[in-house]
Order: structure tokens, then C-alpha cells, then sequence
């Protein structure tokens, strides 16, 4: 344990940190940059293109907009996610792998033929409101993610902590608050993180399915850039990853991230 | 003796309980009557139906036939939690996110107990599995043996009827079973609760069990005290399953002096004790010669052979091995190997394979064994007969 890292693995170590993080700094430094296009900032840092970002309402809002539907799609997806999962788990009955496929499917057809059908659909009930199609949308979307992670999580309990309280006189439903929803806890934050970071970063289904009117960020950044070449983008990059970094020094502070990556 | 105390036979009571499993039975017809107050080992391989009778008691699954009662009322249709019948489990199954007190106080809390007396039982609990004090910590901080007395402990607080333990040591590294072991007797003693073990540790059954409940093929193979199953096996399965070595096949002679077997090949004539033996439909018989109750002695002094109450023969010593405390030897007469462990005599230490012996035993303590089940399907059929002759040796 004590032997010191070989050279080269430190290296190798050097090499994936630069290109994990490499990208991250240049759009950094693009953003500060003072001139009209992309570029690197020669001649001093200018904060120009953070005032031009939130001088344009269409971004704020958009980022709003996607904010709300990522809580909204993670929630309701860990609601659902989390029943099925219970259904699912440490169980053996007819139809359980097709039940598993078919919660699992957006995960594998691909997100353009996902978001075709589904526009397709709603088009023919003549759903046009963006953001509830959205929402359900998203949930599907981030559904087999919560699924995935609460089956793994119910899998490493116990069985027979079950049958214990029972044994003990916890009918079913404080069994479940009792002793299976409290040992779920980092289970359903990493759950709800996957859906929250899924929905929020989604571009494929929310182009389909936003709009004039209703937009999301991601949605947002893809339209600027195909027609604007400015540093915008670059600042509202940099907005993001300072804003993700925050969060993630929360969450260690509150809750202890290596407590839940385990 | 069932007939003497027939109040206290009945406190616990299967009668013909059958469980199927996709056809398969895994408790086929088990009828079986515990006294109040009993300490009482469902014994046998797995897959021989213990934990399933153990689950069917306590109430996790339901029989497909046949009934269980206790204390005179049948459990059917009766909540786990409403039977009486507290559960320990092989994997503990602790809560790994409460305490331990927290724990232990879980069904006292299920049951709406104040604050006041959960404290008070909890703690005479702790205090009665040797925990006390430990009440902060959670599962992960205490060793295997710990959390099987906070498993104890959960269910000793809620005073039940009836005590259920599903392999309780099978996870536990041996020093530390025989200590829990001892445990479990001195708890019983002091609580008096009748008690239900379910193992596949003879050792673990016979040391602390008033009775053993020897179960195969989902069926009651003997019930029995130890000591009854040890020396009187009454099936071929039980004779297995308690692993019996000096197996001596021969045919069953009648002499004035009593019976004799007359081992096939030339090994001598063995004196047998005077009472009903199993025979096989050939007339062939089967007895064991218990390691222990075998004798090394200096050549010529075995050289008597028969009479009513001791065995005594001469012999080549094939092997010694010294154990410290104990001999262990195999003595060869005329073809039939006989192995056995002695204290450790000074004279016997010096001797070579080869040296000329005597070894001699007490007839008593030769144990006569069913004959072996001619196939699976028959012995299923009839398990309490193991397909034997019953013969009256001495009428």
C-alpha cells in the first residue's frame, strides 16, 4: 500500500485528467473571452458574454423551464420506478423478464425513434401542450434508470429482515416504512440524481416535443448554436458546471457523497 | 410415556402437515408432538423440510394439509405476529439501520408498549443474552456471535410462547458456536421456553436438546432423545445420518448362550446383545461398534473370544495415531477392520503397525442397525419399519 505509483501510471492518471477536464477550461477561457467570436481571451478577461446571457430572457427562462421538468420527471419517475421496482425485485413470477424489458426499453430504442412515435402519438390525440407532454415524456425517459438502481438496491436487502418484522407484528405497510424505505435512502437519492441529470440533459425527445413558447435549455443551447457563433454558449457552459459543482459540494457536505456512491 | 403425560405432549402439535413445492413435497405427512417446556432439534440434511416446517410454525407460509396447534388451539389463518412464535434467523436478519436497542424493541413498539416499559424490557433482554450496554451500537459494529444474541434478544423481549431458531450457528466459526450453544441451553433453562432448533449438526443437537426430530425425505425418520437415537437408530436413514463406522454385516445366529454374527469372510464370530434385533429379509444383520467403546489391549489377554457380556479378540494393529489426549488405532481380525480411539496408555505408545493386539468391547455397547433401504422409493414409503423384520431374538 505503501509503494509509491509507478511513473507511468501517474501519467496515464495525468493524461485521462486532462481529457476529462481539458475541454471544461477552454470553454472557460473562451468565455472570458473580449472579442465577438470564439476565441481565447487575449488581452485581459472580459465578462461580456455573461451580461449578454442574462440579458437574453430566453435562456433564463429556458433554464427554468428545464429545472421544474427535471424535478417534476425525476419525481414521479422515482414514484413509479419505485413501485415496480418492489413488484419486481427478489420476486419470481411469469412475465418478470418481459416486465423488466419493457421498463427498461427506452434505454435501448434509439431516442430519435422514441421521440418520432411519441410525438407521432400525441400529435393524433391532438396533446399539444409542450409541458405536460413533456413531463411524460421525461418520465418514461428516466424511468429505467430509477428502476435500475432500486432493483440493485432491493436486491442487497435482506429477504428475511421482511419475514423478521413481520414475525415481529409489522403488517406490510410499515415493513415497507419501517425497514425496507429506510435502508433504500442512497438508493433513491442515486436514483433521483440519475433521473434529475438524465431530463435535465436531454436534447433528443425535447426537440420534438417543445416548441415556440415552451423550451428547454439544453433545447435552447442546440438552436443559439446552429445559428449563432458568439461566446453566449460558452458562459451559459461555464453557469452550468459552476451550478452542477455547487450542488455536488452539497450534497457531500449533507449527505456524505461516498456514503452513496458505495 | 406419550400416554403419561398426554396434557404437556400436545403443547405443540403437527399433525399430517404436508407442504408441496411445484409438485415436490417438501414436508410430506410430518406429525409431531413437542411438551410444553421441551428443547427439541429438527435434524437432518437440507432439503429434508426443517426450515420449511420451521417457516409453516411461524406462520411465512401456509401447510397444503394437515394442521399445527398450540397449545390445544390450531395456528390456521393466525398471523405470524399473532402465534407466539418468535423467529431467529440464520442470516440474523437484523435491521442494519436501527440500533440495537432500537432493534430489540421493535415488536415491543409493533405492539404500541410505552416508552417506560420498552426501556425496561429491552434492557432485561440485553442483559439476559449478555449484551448490556450495547444498546447504541448498530449491527455492523458487533461480531457474528453478537448479533445473534441481539437476534435472541428481539425475540426473547416479546415473551413468546414458543421459540424458533433456523440455524442459528451455521454462520459462526466453531469455538464461538459451542459458546452460543451453551448459551441457548443456559437461556432455556432459565426462561423454561419451549424451544425448536432447527440444524444439521448432530453435535449441535444432541448437546442441547431434551429431543431430535430426525427428518428426511420431509418425513419423520425417529423422534427420539439422543442418546436413543445414537444407540438405537431405527431406520436406515437415521443410522446414516448419525454415521455410525465398524459396520459388521453378518448373518444373525441363535446360540444357548444368546446370538451371534457370523460375519461373511473369515472374521470371528461376534457375541451380540440380548435383544430385538433388525434383520433383512435374508436373515443378514447389521451392528455398529462404537470408536469409543473400543479397548487396545497387549496381545494374548483378547485371546478368550466370547462371552455374554464382553468382546475380546486378537488382532494386527494396522495404524496409531497419536492425538495428544488419545489413541487412534485400527485393529485388523481376520478381515474386518475395526477402528477405534483409547486414552493415550504409555504402553500403547511405543507400538508399531504390525504388533500383534488384543482389542475387546462390552457387548452392550454394540448398536444394531437397520438394514440398508433396498431404494429411495420404498424407504419413502415405509420409514418407520425401514422395510425390516422386526425379530423377537430371545421369545
Amino acid at each position: 500500500m505503501n509503494a509509491r505509483p509507478s511513473r507511468l501510471l501517474v501519467l496515464w492518471t495525468a493524461l485521462v485528467t486532462l481529457f476529462i477536464l481539458g475541454p471544461l477550461v477552454m470553454v472557460l477561457l473562451v468565455s472570458l473571452t473580449p472579442r465577438d467570436y470564439v476565441s481565447l481571451p487575449e488581452g485581459g478577461p472580459s465578462l461580456r458574454w455573461y451580461a449578454a446571457m442574462l440579458a437574453r430572457p430566453e435562456f433564463v427562462d429556458a433554464a427554468l423551464n428545464s429545472l421544474w421538468l427535471a424535478l417534476a420527471a425525476a419525481g414521479s419517475a422515482l414514484a413509479l420506478g419505485l413501485a415496480a421496482a418492489l413488484g419486481i425485485a427478489g420476486r419470481d413470477f411469469a412475465g418478470r423478464g418481459l416486465l423488466l424489458g419493457v421498463l427498461m426499453s427506452p434505454l435501448f430504442v434509439p431516442l430519435i425513434l422514441s421521440a418520432l412515435a411519441i410525438l407521432a402519438v400525441f400529435s393524433s390525440w391532438g396533446w399539444t401542450h409542450q409541458p405536460s407532454r413533456l413531463f411524460v415524456a421525461h418520465t418514461a425517459l428516466t424511468l429505467p434508470y430509477v428502476v435500475r438502481t432500486l432493483v440493485a438496491s432491493l436486491a442487497a436487502l435482506d429477504r428475511r429482515q421482511l419475514l423478521a418484522a413481520r414475525n415481529l407484528g409489522a403488517g406490510p405497510w410499515r415493513c415497507f416504512l419501517r425497514v425496507t424505505l429506510p435502508q433504500l435512502g442512497p438508493g433513491l437519492f442515486a436514483a433521483g440524481l440519475f433521473a434529475f441529470i438524465v431530463s435535465f440533459d436531454d436534447v433528443g425527445l425535447s426537440l420534438f416535443l417543445t416548441g415556440t413558447g415552451f423550451s428547454t435549455l439544453p433545447v435552447q443551447l442546440f438552436s443559439y448554436a446552429s445559428y449563432n457563433s458568439d461566446p453566449t454558449i460558452a458562459a451559459v457552459s461555464v453557469t452550468m458546471v459552476a451550478l452542477s459543482f455547487a450542488a455536488v459540494i452539497l450534497v457531500e457536505r449533507g449527505f456524505g457523497l461516498q456514503r452513496l456512491m458505495r | 410415556m406419550a400416554e403419561t403425560a398426554r396434557a404437556d405432549a400436545a403443547f405443540l402439535r403437527l399433525d399430517g402437515v404436508v407442504k408441496r413445492f411445484g409438485g415436490q413435497a417438501a414436508v410430506d405427512g410430518l406429525s409431531l408432538a413437542v411438551r410444553r417446556g421441551e428443547f427439541v432439534s429438527l435434524l437432518g440434511p437440507s432439503g429434508g423440510g426443517k426450515t420449511t416446517t420451521l417457516h409453516m410454525i411461524a406462520g411465512f407460509i401456509d401447510p397444503d394439509a394437515g394442521d399445527i396447534l398450540l397449545d390445544g388451539a390450531s395456528l390456521r389463518g393466525l398471523p405470524s405476529h399473532r402465534r407466539g412464535a418468535a423467529m431467529v434467523f440464520q442470516s440474523y436478519a437484523l435491521f442494519p439501520h436501527m440500533t440495537v436497542f432500537d432493534n430489540v424493541a421493535f415488536g415491543l413498539r409493533m405492539r404500541k408498549a410505552g416508552r417506560a416499559e420498552i426501556a425496561r424490557r429491552v434492557g432485561e433482554a440485553l442483559e439476559l443474552v449478555r449484551l448490556e450496554g450495547l444498546g447504541g451500537r448498530h449491527p455492523r459494529e458487533l461480531s457474528g456471535g453478537q448479533q445473534q444474541r441481539v437476534a435472541l434478544a428481539r425475540a426473547l423481549v416479546l415473551e413468546p410462547r414458543l421459540l424458533l431458531l433456523d440455524e442459528p450457528l451455521s454462520n459462526l466459526d466453531p469455538r464461538l458456536r459451542r459458546e452460543l450453544r451453551d448459551n441457548f441451553v443456559d437461556i432455556h433453562r432459565r426462561t423454561g421456553m419451549t424451544t425448536l432448533l432447527v440444524t444439521h449438526d448432530l453435535e449441535e443437537a444432541f448437546a442441547t436438546s431434551d429431543r431430535v426430530a430426525i427428518l428426511g425425505g420431509g418425513r419423520l425418520q425417529q423422534f427420539d432423545t439422543p442418546q436413543a437415537i445414537y444407540t438405537r437408530p431405527r431406520t436406515a436413514f437415521v443410522a446414516d445420518f448419525v454415521g455410525h463406522g465398524n459396520v459388521v454385516a453378518g448373518r444373525l445366529e441363535r446360540h444357548a448362550a444368546g446370538l451371534r454374527l457370523r460375519p461373511a469372510g473369515g472374521a470371528p464370530v461376534l457375541p451380540l446383545p440380548a435383544e430385538a434385533v433388525l434383520t433383512d429379509a435374508a436373515g443378514e444383520a447389521r451392528y455398529a461398534i462404537p470408536a469409543h467403546a473400543l479397548r487396545l489391549l497387549p496381545a494374548g489377554q483378547g485371546a478368550g473370544g466370547l462371552s455374554a457380556a464382553e468382546a475380546a479378540f486378537d488382532g494386527c494393529l494396522r495404524s496409531l495415531t497419536y492425538l495428544g489426549a488419545a489413541l487412534r488405532f485400527e485393529v485388523e481380525l481376520h478381515g474386518l477392520l475395526l477402528a477405534g480411539e483409547c486414552a493415550a496408555g504409555a504402553w500403547a505408545a511405543g507400538l508399531a503397525p504390525g504388533a500383534q493386539v488384543g482389542v475387546a468391547w462390552a457387548v452392550a455397547d454394540m448398536i444394531p442397525l437397520p438394514p440398508p433401504e433396498p431404494d429411495a422409493a420404498q424407504a419413502a414409503s415405509a420409514p418407520q419399519a425401514g422395510g425390516a423384520r422386526l425379530l423377537e431374538a430371545l421369545s
